[in-house]
């Protein structure tokens, strides 16, 4: 099938489930009524009903949105890891981002950090805490260009981290903070607001456009770095400048849902297997099948357990890990 | 032109490379011969500046190391005997075109007019008929065309190439000589197939033990007294057609 058409399919499948995806969650509006408030919406401004006004427009729209969005980061994020450590088992956490943006979520939850910012206290922990550990990274890679040390490095940075935030998860005195911490650590958009996306949709937007400028600088990093740095492609620039982007993203989009895991993994890989190996596509699909997933995958954590919400990161390793296997069964069959 | 001086490298207390001094002549092609672990890769490793040579090898009277990465690019290709496993899904055709992106406008895609060099690299190294395959589907020869085709895609004006003739059968060996020939470039090459160097090359550099043992036209140098010497096998000679033969 073309390349456009497959794109045209994503696309409309996309949007058709922004719309239909509105009306589930703790309170089922039939599409139907969607619809017809959407078409209501567009004539007048306003909804029918203000109860609809208030579920549709101000809870799950944002959510839906960020949804979109941080589907699509998390799945380019991915992408960009995947490719400059050569490893098809790399995800967005794999430099170890999200220990680091844990082990700083829950010194705010359960320690009090930064509670004199009040609301978020939470978000500034993660955000410090992750820049901190990629800092690390960078800092510990030094000049070496090699994909093997940066993943170890990052290995170890995790394990690091992910001790000192089940250290401090222990320390709690009340149950209530380890259950934040706990929900926090699964991932959740249930307290995604319309502010939310001021910083989420910009950032991942940029980490798009970013990308895209150097897809061909991808696909030559794929010859290997020996082979890329000889057809003159400056590999330990181009491994910075994609370290820090994405890191930069991950930790915007991971401060305001919490650790949602493998959409960043799974999703290039279902891209590869739409359009092959070239970056200038696979940027693309990549977010289109990221949003997607992440976008039902919402729709299922706030549907099955009516009204209680699933935290996401448990769905998303639910659905994803099989059809991981699935994928590498796939990729890897006689 | 291409001048090395005094070029020496040691791993640890072993010296791989002593003392190294050469001229390679414009668009001729000089084939480099040895026994294994002679020093051969470790040279064109340098002259490709995949090793750091401080101030000892010069291109046209510029040191190379003093020459941006992408302009290098654009002056000298290698064809070097790794391959990844990453690479598999790619077609024939993308690998050869990023032959062309030192070429390439930066952060652009690649121009028709690289797209057409591209296809004509193809042409040449008879993989026209391959382009729309998975590298992943091809032969060990198959895919070793694909990266000399990607390497003169890259139109350099030094051509590097570490055994090409491994995996390609006969016809291929002599149809890659024939194109190294007209593609009237310096190209420099470590071959292992004597009688194939005698032939095609114009000139020819003998290593042993890290050390230029001699260098000028084959048919002076590649005699059976002095290649018995190096290899430490007997070597036996005959002509015909004007073509000179070594057997051993």
């Amino acid at each position: 099938m073309h390349i456009r058409i497959k794109f045209f399919i994503l696309f409309i499948f996309l949007t058709f489930s922004i719309v239909i995806s509105l009306g589930f969650g703790s309170v089922n509006i039939p599409s139907s009524l969607v619809l017809k408030e959407i078409l209501t919406f567009l004539q007048t401004g306003h909804l029918h009903s203000a109860t609809h006004e208030t579920i549709l427009l101000s809870i799950r729209l944002p959510r839906t949105l960020f949804a979109v969005i941080s589907g699509a980061g998390l799945a380019m994020v991915g992408l960009a890891m995947q490719t400059i450590t050569r490893n098809s088992l790399a995800d967005p956490y794999i430099l170890g981002v999200s220990s680091g943006a844990s082990a700083g979520a829950v010194c705010a939850i359960i320690l009090g950090w930064f509670s004199s910012l009040g609301q978020l206290n939470v978000s500034t922990g993660a955000f410090l805490g992750a820049a901190l550990s990629t800092a690390l990274v960078i800092v510990l890679v030094g000049r070496s260009s090699s994909p093997i040390k940066l993943i170890l490095i990052g290995m170890g940075m995790s394990a690091f981290f992910s001790a000192l935030t089940m250290m401090v998860i222990y320390s709690a005195r009340h149950e209530a903070q380890v259950r934040s911490a706990m929900f926090w650590l699964l991932g959740s958009l249930s307290a995604i607001q319309w502010l939310d996306l001021i910083s989420a949709a910009p950032v991942t937007i940029f980490l798009g456009i970013f990308l895209w400028f150097f897809r061909h600088d991808f696909d030559l990093l794929l010859l290997g770095a020996e082979e890329a740095g000889l057809l003159g492609l400056s590999v330990k620039q181009l491994q910075l400048l994609v370290i820090t982007a994405a890191s930069l993203c991950v930790a915007v989009l991971v401060t305001k849902a919490g650790l949602i895991g493998f959409i960043g993994l799974i999703s290039p890989h279902l891209a590869r297997i739409l359009v092959g190996p070239l970056h200038s596509r696979l940027i693309i699909f990549s977010s289109l099948t990221g949003s997607i997933i992440l976008l039902w995958g919402d729709v299922l954590s706030r549907s099955i357990f009516r009204p209680e919400e699933v935290p996401i990161g448990i769905l998303t390793a639910c659905i994803g890990a099989p059809l991981f296997i699935w994928i590498i069964c796939k990729r890897y069959g006689d | 032109m291409l001048q090395i001086k005094n070029l020496n490298y040691k791993i640890k207390q072993q010296i791989i490379l002593n003392n190294i001094t050469l001229t390679f002549p414009d668009n001729k092609i000089t084939c480099i011969i040895g026994p294994n672990g002679c020093g051969k890769s470790t040279l064109l490793a340098h002259i490709s500046s995949l090793l750091k040579s401080s101030e000892k090898i010069s291109l046209d009277g510029i040191y190379i190391e003093k020459i941006p990465a992408r302009t290098y690019a654009r002056k000298v290709a290698i064809l070097s005997q790794r391959q990844e496993f990453s690479i598999d899904e790619f077609l024939v055709s993308d690998i050869v075109l990023m032959g062309r992106y030192p070429h390439k406008k930066r952060f652009q895609d690649y121009s028709t007019a690289d797209i057409r060099i591209a296809d004509k690299m193809m042409l040449n190294t008879g993989i026209k008929h391959l382009s729309g395959k998975k590298i992943k589907t091809l032969s060990g020869g198959e895919r070793q065309r694909v990266f000399i085709a990607k390497a003169m895609a890259q139109e350099p004006d030094i051509l590097l190439l570490d055994e090409p003739t491994n995996h390609l059968d006969v016809k291929y060996k002599l149809a890659l000589m024939r194109e190294l020939k007209k593609f009237g470039k310096t190209v420099i090459i470590v071959l292992h197939d004597l009688s194939l160097a005698a032939r095609c090359c114009d000139n020819s550099i003998v290593m042993y033990d890290g050390t230029i043992a001699a260098a000028g036209k084959p048919t002076k140098i590649l005699t059976p007294e002095f290649l018995e010497k190096i290899f430490e096998v007997p070597f036996y000679t005959a002509k015909q057609n004007d073509n000179y033969f070594l057997y051993y």
